[in-house]
């Protein structure tokens, strides 16, 4: 019965996820949860989100590490030989991360005409060619240093919990700020509103808070 | 011939004899000298207008040796005021004002937000710890496995294409690679520092720079931060990284931040 | 039709983008490819801010 990973719990909450079709493989210091999963089944979008709605599930009930989306055993025994391989370190993760959610804080250029940044100009002369060129690299500096100055706004509002917070600017064209932050649930109320009036604030940005998920980002792969 | 004034950093005015007997010299070999204007000094030496006045420099920038000997000077200053003072705000290369008057009226303006800054600084250093792919290192890599396994067992057609996948397929698991390594190494030096700060690298670029932070550590916890540098090498040089550490520099990233 | 990415609701990049990227890795027989969602790693710039110009000069002296 192959099985596909979701999250890693402690060893007490191996029966969390029952009534989600959610098995339970356990070692010593943590549990894997993991759902069944068919083989010759295409693997898309919708399966994406369902994993996060199984790990956010979880997690609302117990403290989890999310696992990465695409880790298949060939059955119980084959994800139990790598969950001790592993268990001491998932442990001491969970005991770090555990009682703390993360926040997804994006921040997305207002102007979507900002946003195309790799598109092929047909060149009129050499000259205007090597001169959009240049525009479009210079423009790309100035979004950078606009992003990073984003950057200090964020941290500023953030500064309950400064080491903990990881950030890109401009991963994407449409994207100033991808950021992560890990917080405890009670800071969230407050940050979400100091974010809020912030965005509002921001004429070139708009800020968008998602979570708190699971600690997806400060996990450690391996 | 017309003096402007280069102001290299912040500190506590109450350092001001300390900075004055030291003795520095600055860019173009000119003395470094204080402005003192409240609780704060600014550490400053003279240039020339005729080259460092806003045109002339401008054209001066461009001109990479010209800037990388200067910003040499900048830093060799700043770094001098670490040691003598332990808590310096570091400006960025550039800040030049036309006169001592305008210096005053700079440290006036910002008081507040510098005291602050300075007092979080006291008994902090910044480090700057690199991650790079190294350059022969195999690429190991479920995904692309999985699809060398396909390409193996495909009929020619089909090979062939899953092979123009394979090129897309690799920088992605490269760029996943370097993503997994830098968080891992965020990870063991957020258990040290005070702050970190991830400056901007191209991924999958052609330097191979997978993370380059910028970290505050309190002084006494240096050797922590050591020992995690030698684990996080460790770890990650079996995965085809490599780590270094540089400092203590002058809070550059966190003497900037609000 | 593969949609364009840049025109892919932000938000939902930014969870697809953990899903896919983050999160404890226990590697199994096999990892599942994803169909029809390329994207993440696109269009990012090289800077180098003041900040790592004047460090990395002095480190060279």
């Amino acid at each position: 019965m192959t099985l596909l990973l979701r999250a890693i719990v402690a060893p007490g909450d191996a029966g969390v996820g029952a009534d989600l079709g959610l098995r339970a493989v356990s070692g010593t210091a943590v549990a894997a949860l993991a759902s069944t999963w068919d083989t010759t089944r295409v693997a898309g979008e919708p399966e994406l989100l369902d994993h996060h709605r199984l790990i956010q599930t979880v997690f609302e009930r117990v403290p989890c590490l999310p696992a990465r989306f695409g880790s298949v055993f060939a059955d119980e025994d084959a994800l139990h030989v790598r969950l001790v391989q592993r268990e001491v370190d998932l442990a001491s993760q969970l005991a770090r991360l555990g009682h703390r959610c993360e926040l997804a804080i994006t921040c997305a250029w207002r102007d979507k005409g900002v946003a195309s940044a790799v598109s092929i100009v047909p060149a009129g002369s050499g000259r205007a060619y090597l001169e959009r060129g240049l525009e479009r690299t210079r423009g790309d500096r100035e979004r950078e240093v606009r992003a990073e100055a984003i950057v200090a706004r964020l941290l500023s509002e953030l500064a309950t919990e400064p080491t903990f917070v990881r950030h890109r600017t401009c991963p994407r064209p449409a994207v100033a700020v991808s950021m992560s932050a890990l917080v405890t649930r009670d800071k969230i109320d407050g940050i979400s509103s100091r974010l809020e009036r912030l965005g509002a604030q921001l004429p070139d940005v708009t800020i968008v808070v998602q979570g708190p998920w699971a600690p997806y980002t400060f996990a450690v792969s391996e | 011939m017309s003096r402007l004034r280069y102001v290299y950093g912040i500190a506590r005015a109450s350092d001001a004899a300390r900075v004055a007997s030291a003795g520095l010299t600055g860019i173009d070999e000119r003395p470094v000298g204080c402005v003192v204007e409240g609780t704060l000094l600014a550490a400053a030496s003279d240039v020339d207008e005729a080259e460092y006045g806003e045109t002339a420099l401008n054209e001066h920038v461009r001109d990479l040796d010209w800037l990388a000997a200067r910003a040499a000077q900048h830093q060799a200053v700043n770094g001098r005021l670490l040691e003598l003072l332990g808590t310096v705000l570091p400006l960025a290369f550039g800040a030049i004002y036309r006169d001592d008057e305008r210096v005053r009226q700079m440290l006036r303006e910002d008081a507040k937000d510098r005291n602050v800054q300075l007092a979080s600084l006291a008994g902090h250093a910044e480090w700057v710890v690199t991650v790079s792919r190294d350059a022969d290192a195999p690429a190991d890599d479920a995904d692309v496995r999985a699809l060398d396994e396909q390409i193996a067992a495909s009929p020619p057609g089909r090979a062939f294409l899953l092979d123009k996948q394979r090129g897309t397929t690799l920088s992605r698991s490269t760029l996943r690679r370097d993503s997994d390594a830098a968080n891992t190494a965020l990870a063991a030096l957020e258990g040290v520092a005070a702050r970190t700060y991830q400056e901007s690298v191209v991924a999958g670029g052609s330097d191979a720079v997978a993370l380059r932070a910028s970290i505050l550590v309190a002084r006494e916890r240096e050797p922590a931060l050591t020992k995690a540098i030698n684990e996080l090498e460790g770890q990650l040089g079996a995965r085809g990284y490599h780590v270094r550490a540089s400092g203590p520099w002058p809070a550059y990233r966190f003497g900037a931040m609000p | 039709m593969t949609r364009e990415p840049a025109t892919l609701d932000v938000p939902l990049v930014e969870l697809v983008d953990r899903l896919l990227n983050r999160g404890v890795v226990l590697t199994g027989e096999l990892t599942i490819s994803v169909a029809g969602v390329d994207l993440i790693y696109l269009g990012l710039s090289v800077v180098l801010s003041s900040v790592d110009t004047i460090r990395r000069a002095g480190a060279e002296v």
